[in-house]
C-alpha cells in the first residue's frame, strides 16, 4: 500500500449459514463487524452519507480484505443421513420380503453410510478472502484482472473448498472463471483468478462465497464476505477545440490577432513606442526600414455548458439514456477545459415554452477541480446521473450553488438556491461573448430552436449530441433520418459546429473527426 | 446458482460413479448368468450415454457423431435387452436400466437442454428412416413385384408390333425426349442459376417445347398411332417392304427391335430426373431448415440407419438371387428393410421415452439427478435377481450402488456450485477415497454380521414382524443419537 493519508475501517461482514449450496440461504445468518484498518487514499462521501473506500497501492491495484470472525454453523449432514437410513429400511424390507439373507445383510451398509454421515463435523472457521482488481481505473475496453485469494489460516487441511465471487453484473468475463476450487494445506492459498472487460461506468462487486466442506462431503461451512467493492471506467477527453470567440485576458484560444505571444505572427510598421526587442533589427540592416514583429496572441475563453435535460429516450431497455449520455459528456468535456485553465459554467436546459428556454440550475463559469465538482453535482442533483471518479469531498459551497440540497443539508449550509435554481431564461443564464457547448441528443425540433437561439445572441455554439437513435423497427429508422435532418441543419450554420457522438465510440473519438472539418 | 448445466465428463466423480455404475451391471448380469448380454449391454449403454452427451449443436462433426451413436447405442442396448429377455429375468432389464440413466447422467446429464437434443436427434433420424422405409416399400411394389419391369416390356412390346406403329411410337418418344430435355435444361439453369459454360449444340438442338411441335405434326402422328395396327394398313407396308429385303432389315433392326425405343425410353427416365431434382431441392431445403449442418447432424443416425438398412437388403437379394446356402432362411429385401426401419423407430421412441421419464423423475430426486434414479434401479435390479446372487454379491451390488449415487451427487453438487469449473482431481479422489473406504468397512461389517448370523431363518410372520420391528429400533435408536 502507498502512504495513507487517511484510515479507515473496511466493513467486512460476513454471514455463515446452513446451507448445501453456495446460494445465499436466509434461514440461519449471522452477522458480525470485523474492523480491520487498511490503508486509503481516498475517503468518498456519497449521498447517503455512507463510506466508500477507494484503496490504491504503488501497483495500481485495489486490494479489499475481508477476515472471518466468529460465526454460527450447522453442517449438511442430514440428507446424507436419511439416505443411509433409507437405504437401510428398503434393504431390510426387500430382505424380509423376498427372504433373501444378502439384502437383509445390505442394510448394515446403509447403517454405517449413515452413521459415518452423522459423525461428520463441518470444518473449522479458518478462511480468510482478499481480492485483488487491477488496473483500478481500467479505459474502456481494458481488461480488468481480479484474483481472489482465500488462505486456510487454521492448523489443519481443508479437503474441499469452493469459492465463488461476484463481479459486475453489467461485465462480461472474458478469460478465466470467477468460481473455483481445491484443497488447501493449512497456511496455503487457493486463487480464482479471471479478467473482465471493462466498460464505460461505475461498476460494483459483490459477495465472495467459500464453502469449505468434510473429507467426506457430509458437513460443510459456508461463510459469505460482503467485500463491496467497485472501480470506475471512463474515458477521458483531452482536447476540445474551442472557436475564437475570446474575452479579455490571455488563455489557450489562439486568435487571428497579433500582439503579445509566443508563436510569430506579422510585422508591422514600427510605431513610437514599440518595444526595441521587437524591432527586426535584421531588416533594418537590410532595407533600413523598421519594423516591428508581433506574435499571435492567445487570449481566454468562457465556455458554458448548456446541458439538455428534457429528454430521456433511451436507445434500448438497459442502455444508457439521454440524460445520462448528455450528463456524462458535459462533465468530461468540462474536466478537459477546466483542465486548461478555460472559465467554466454550465447550465441544464429544463423545458421548451414556444419561444422560452427555461433553465434549471446554472453554475456561473469559473475556474478549478471545485468547478469540476459543481458540474458532477450540478447533473447528479439536476439530471439524476452520476460520474463518480473524482476522489474529493464535495463541499457545502457548490452543494448549495447547484441545488444539491441534501449536500447542502448535509454540510449544514445555508442555501442560496433561490438565486440560481429555475425561472430564468436560456440566454439570461450565460455572459455575453462566452461560447456554449450544447449537450443535446437532438431528437426534437426545440433542440434545433435552442441551438438557433443560441447562435442570434452571437454565442459560438458547440453542439454535441449523443446518437440514441437505431434501426431495429420502421420507426427508429425514421426517427434518425429526422434527427440526421436535425444535425445537418445545425452543422449548416455560421457560428454552429456539431459533434455527431455515437455512444459505441470513446467521446475523444468523435471530437476528433468533428474538428478536423472545423474552420477556427 | 442455477442448476442447468450438465455435469461435466471431466469431473472424477461423475467418472467414478459411472464407472462403477457399469462394472455393477456387468458383474451382477454375469455372476446371474447373463454374461454376455452384460457386455453387450454395457457397450450399448457406453455409446448411447456418449451419444447424447454428444449432441451438441455448436459442433456440428460432434453432433453427428453423437447422432450416429445414439442410434448405434440403441440397437445395441435393444440387442442386449433381447438378449436378456430369453433368460426371462426382469432384474436384468433393470440393472440395464440403471446403468443406462447413470451413464446419461454422467456423460450428458438429464437436465437443460439434453431432452430436446435427443427428441430432435430421434425425430431427425426417425424421420430419415420413415422416408427411406417408404421408398424402400415403394421400391417393393414398383419394382420388387415386377409390375414396373412387365409394363415396360408391355409397352415396348406394343411399340414395336407394326412398322407403322413403332416409327410414329419412335416419333413421339423423341418428342416426348426433347421435351424432357427442355425440362431438365430449364431444371439445370435453376439449380445453377449463373451458369456460364457453352451449352452443348446436340443438346441444345434436341430441347423442345411444346408451342414448337406443329399442330398437324401431331395430328398425323395420333392418324398414323390410330390406323397403324389395322390391317388396312399394316398389310400393303408388310408386302411393300418385303419386296425391298435391304430395307425390311433395316426397319427390323431400328423400328422393331425396340432398342432404339428403349435407348429413346432411358433418355426420357433420365431427364425426368433431372427435371424433378429442383422439387426434390426444394423438398431438402425445406427439411433442413435455418441450419441445415445442424438438422443433417441430428438425422446422422437415421442416415447411417438407412443406408446399413439399404446394405442389408441388398445383401439378401444378392443372396437369395444366387440362392446362397445359409443355415437360416434368406429373409427377402424388403422384410430386412422394413424390419430394420420399424425395429430402429421403436427403438428410438423406446429410448427417448425412457430418457424423458427418467429425466421427469430425476427431477423428484432433486440434488442428485439421473444418479439417484440410476442408484435405485441398480438396486432395485439387484434386488430382483438376489436369488441368483451370492450373498456377498448382493450386499456389494447394494453397497455400489449406494456410492454410484454419492458419487453422482457430489458430482452434481460441483456443477451446481462451480458452474462447469473443473475442480482438482486431488479434492474429488479425497471424496471418493473416503466414501470408498466407508462402504467397503460397511461391506466387511456386513459379512461378519452375516458370518456369525446366517443363516438366518424367518420361519413364520411373527419372526418377520421381530425382524421389521429389530430393524426400526435401530433406526431409531440411531435417529435418537443424533438428535
Amino acid at each position: 500500500m502507498s502512504d495513507a493519508r487517511t484510515e479507515t475501517a473496511v466493513d467486512a461482514d460476513e454471514r455463515t449459514a446452513d446451507a448445501d449450496e453456495m446460494a445465499p440461504d436466509a434461514d440461519e445468518t449471522t452477522a458480525e463487524v470485523d474492523e480491520t484498518t487498511a490503508d486509503a487514499d481516498e475517503v468518498v462521501a456519497d449521498a447517503d452519507g455512507r463510506t466508500a473506500v477507494s484503496f490504491s497501492s504503488a501497483a495500481s491495484a485495489e486490494t479489499v480484505e475481508s477476515t472471518t470472525g466468529a460465526e454460527r454453523t450447522t453442517g449438511n449432514v442430514a440428507n446424507r443421513w436419511v439416505a443411509g437410513v433409507v437405504f437401510a429400511l428398503t434393504a431390510v424390507a426387500l430382505g424380509v420380503f423376498l427372504s433373501n439373507t444378502g439384502l437383509f445383510l445390505a442394510a448394515v451398509v446403509g447403517l454405517v453410510y449413515a452413521a459415518y454421515a452423522s459423525l461428520s463435523r463441518p470444518p473449522s472457521a479458518s478462511l480468510v478472502v482478499e481480492r485483488r482488481v487491477h488496473p483500478v481505473d481500467p479505459d474502456p475496453g481494458d481488461r480488468v484482472a481480479v484474483t481472489v485469494r482465500v488462505e486456510n489460516a487454521g492448523d489443519r487441511p481443508l479437503a474441499d473448498v469452493r469459492v465463488a465471487d461476484e463481479p459486475p453484473s453489467v461485465l462480461d468475463v472474458v478469460e478465466g472463471d470467477p468460481r473455483g476450487a481445491g484443497t488447501i494445506e493449512a497456511g496455503e492459498r487457493l486463487a480464482v483468478e479471471y479478467e473482465l472487460r471493462a466498460t464505460r461506468g461505475n461498476h460494483d462487486f459483490g459477495d465472495v462465497t467459500a464453502v469449505a466442506r468434510s473429507p467426506g462431503g457430509e458437513a460443510l461451512r459456508r461463510t459469505t464476505f460482503e467485500a463491496e467493492q467497485s472501480f470506475v471506467c471512463h474515458a477521458t477527453v483531452d482536447s476540445l477545440p474551442l472557436a475564437a470567440q475570446t474575452g479579455i485576458g490571455a488563455g489557450r484560444v489562439e486568435t487571428d490577432s497579433g500582439g503579445e505571444g509566443v508563436e510569430f505572427y506579422a510585422t508591422r510598421e514600427y510605431s513610437p513606442g514599440d518595444s526595441a526587442s521587437r524591432v527586426d533589427w535584421n531588416r533594418y540592416a537590410s532595407t533600413g526600414e523598421l519594423t516591428t514583429v508581433t506574435y499571435r496572441e492567445s487570449k481566454a475563453a468562457t465556455v458554458v455548458f448548456v446541458v439538455d435535460g428534457r429528454v430521456r429516450e433511451r436507445a434500448g431497455p438497459g442502455e444508457p439514456d439521454a440524460r445520462d449520455l448528455c450528463g456524462y459528456a458535459a462533465v468530461r468535456l468540462a474536466d478537459d477545459l477546466l483542465d486548461g485553465g478555460t472559465q467554466v459554467g454550465a447550465s441544464v436546459l429544463s423545458t421548451v415554452n414556444g419561444d422560452w428556454f427555461g433553465t434549471d440550475g446554472t453554475l456561473p463559469p469559473a475556474t478549478g477541480v471545485e468547478q469540476s465538482l459543481r458540474v458532477r453535482a450540478l447533473v447528479r442533483t439536476k439530471l439524476g446521473v452520476t460520474v463518480d471518479d473524482l476522489d474529493v469531498t464535495v463541499g457545502r459551497s457548490f452543494a448549495a450553488e447547484t441545488g444539491d440540497a441534501d449536500a447542502a443539508n448535509r454540510a449544514g449550509g445555508s442555501s442560496r438556491l433561490s438565486r440560481l435554481v429555475g425561472g430564468r431564461g436560456l440566454t439570461d443564464e450565460i455572459p455575453a461573448g462566452a461560447q456554449v457547448v450544447f449537450v443535446s441528443s437532438l431528437l426534437d425540433d426545440d433542440a434545433v430552436r435552442a441551438v438557433e437561439r443560441l447562435a442570434a445572441h452571437d454565442h459560438v455554439t458547440t453542439v454535441v449530441s449523443p446518437d440514441l437513435t437505431g434501426r431495429a423497427t420502421p420507426g427508429a429508422a425514421v426517427e434518425r433520418i429526422r434527427r440526421a435532418e436535425r444535425v445537418r441543419s445545425v452543422t449548416g450554420g455560421r457560428r454552429t459546429r456539431v459533434v455527431d457522438w455515437s455512444p459505441a465510440e470513446p467521446l475523444q473519438v468523435a471530437v476528433d473527426r468533428a474538428s478536423a472539418r472545423w474552420e477556427r | 446458482m442455477s442448476d442447468d448445466r450438465r455435469p461435466r465428463a471431466g469431473v472424477v466423480s461423475a467418472r467414478g460413479a459411472l464407472v462403477l455404475a457399469l462394472a455393477l451391471s456387468a458383474s451382477v448380469l454375469a455372476l446371474s448368468g447373463a454374461g454376455v448380454a452384460g457386455i453387450v449391454g454395457v457397450v450399448g449403454v457406453l455409446v448411447f450415454g456418449w451419444g447424447v452427451g454428444a449432441l451438441d449443436p455448436s459442433r456440428t462433426r460432434r453432433l453427428a457423431t453423437g447422432s450416429v451413436s445414439v442410434v448405434v447405442g440403441t440397437a445395441v442396448l435393444a440387442a442386449a435387452v433381447a438378449l436378456v429377455a430369453v433368460s426371462g429375468r426382469f432384474g436384468h432389464g433393470v440393472v440395464l436400466a440403471g446403468a443406462a440413466v447413470v451413464a446419461v447422467a454422467a456423460l450428458a446429464g438429464l437436465d437443460g437442454e439434453t431432452p430436446g437434443r435427443l427428441t430432435r436427434a430421434v425425430s431427425e433420424s426417425g424421420f430419415v428412416a420413415l422416408v427411406t422405409l417408404a421408398l424402400a416399400v415403394a421400391w417393393f411394389l414398383l419394382v420388387g413385384t415386377g409390375f414396373v419391369p412387365g409394363l415396360v416390356t408391355w409397352a415396348i412390346g406394343g411399340a414395336t408390333g407394326s412398322p407403322v406403329v413403332a416409327a410414329a411410337w419412335l416419333q413421339v418418344a423423341v418428342i416426348a425426349a426433347g421435351l424432357a430435355a427442355e425440362r431438365a435444361g430449364r431444371a439445370l439453369e435453376s439449380l445453377v442459376p449463373e451458369r456460364t459454360g457453352p451449352e452443348s449444340g446436340l443438346a441444345a438442338s434436341f430441347r423442345l417445347t411444346l408451342d414448337e411441335v406443329p399442330r398437324w405434326y401431331v395430328a398425323a402422328l395420333t392418324v398414323a398411332l390410330l390406323v397403324g395396327p389395322s390391317a388396312f394398313v399394316r398389310e400393303p407396308v408388310a408386302s411393300a417392304l418385303a419386296a425391298r429385303p435391304l430395307v425390311g432389315r433395316v426397319v427390323d433392326a431400328v423400328l422393331l427391335s425396340g432398342v432404339v425405343h428403349a435407348a429413346l425410353g432411358a433418355v426420357l427416365a433420365l431427364s425426368l430426373c433431372v427435371a424433378v431434382a429442383p422439387t426434390v431441392h426444394r423438398a431438402v431445403v425445406f427439411w433442413t431448415g435455418y441450419a441445415p449442418g445442424d438438422t443433417v447432424g441430428y438425422a446422422a443416425g437415421g442416415l447411417v440407419a438407412a443406408a446399413l438398412t439399404v446394405a442389408a437388403s441388398a445383401l439378401a437379394g444378392l443372396a437369395r438371387a444366387l440362392d446362397l446356402s445359409a443355415p437360416v432362411a434368406v429373409p427377402s429385401p424388403i422384410a430386412v428393410a422394413v424390419t430394420a426401419l420399424v425395429g430402429t423407430l421403436c427403438a428410438l421412441v423406446v429410448a427417448l421415452a425412457f430418457v424423458r421419464g427418467v429425466g421427469y423423475a430425476a427431477t423428484l430426486a432433486r440434488r442428485a439427478e439421473g444418479f439417484a434414479v440410476g442408484a435405485a434401479l441398480a438396486l432395485v435390479g439387484t434386488a430382483l435377481l438376489a436369488d441368483a446372487l451370492p450373498t456377498l454379491a448382493v450386499v456389494a451390488a447394494a453397497a455400489g450402488a449406494l456410492a454410484v449415487w454419492d458419487l453422482g451427487a457430489r458430482a452434481v453438487g460441483f456443477e451446481r456450485d462451480l458452474h462447469g469449473v473443473a475442480p482438482p482431481a486431488r479434492t474429488e479422489l479425497v471424496h471418493a477415497t473416503a466414501i470408498g473406504a466407508v462402504l467397503v468397512v460397511a461391506v466387511a461389517v456386513a459379512f461378519v454380521v452375516g458370518y456369525f448370523a446366517v443363516p438366518v431363518r424367518i420361519p413364520d410372520d411373527r419372526a418377520t414382524v421381530a425382524l421389521a420391528l429389530v430393524m426400526v429400533s435401530v433406526v431409531a435408536f440411531a435417529v435418537a443419537l443424533r438428535e
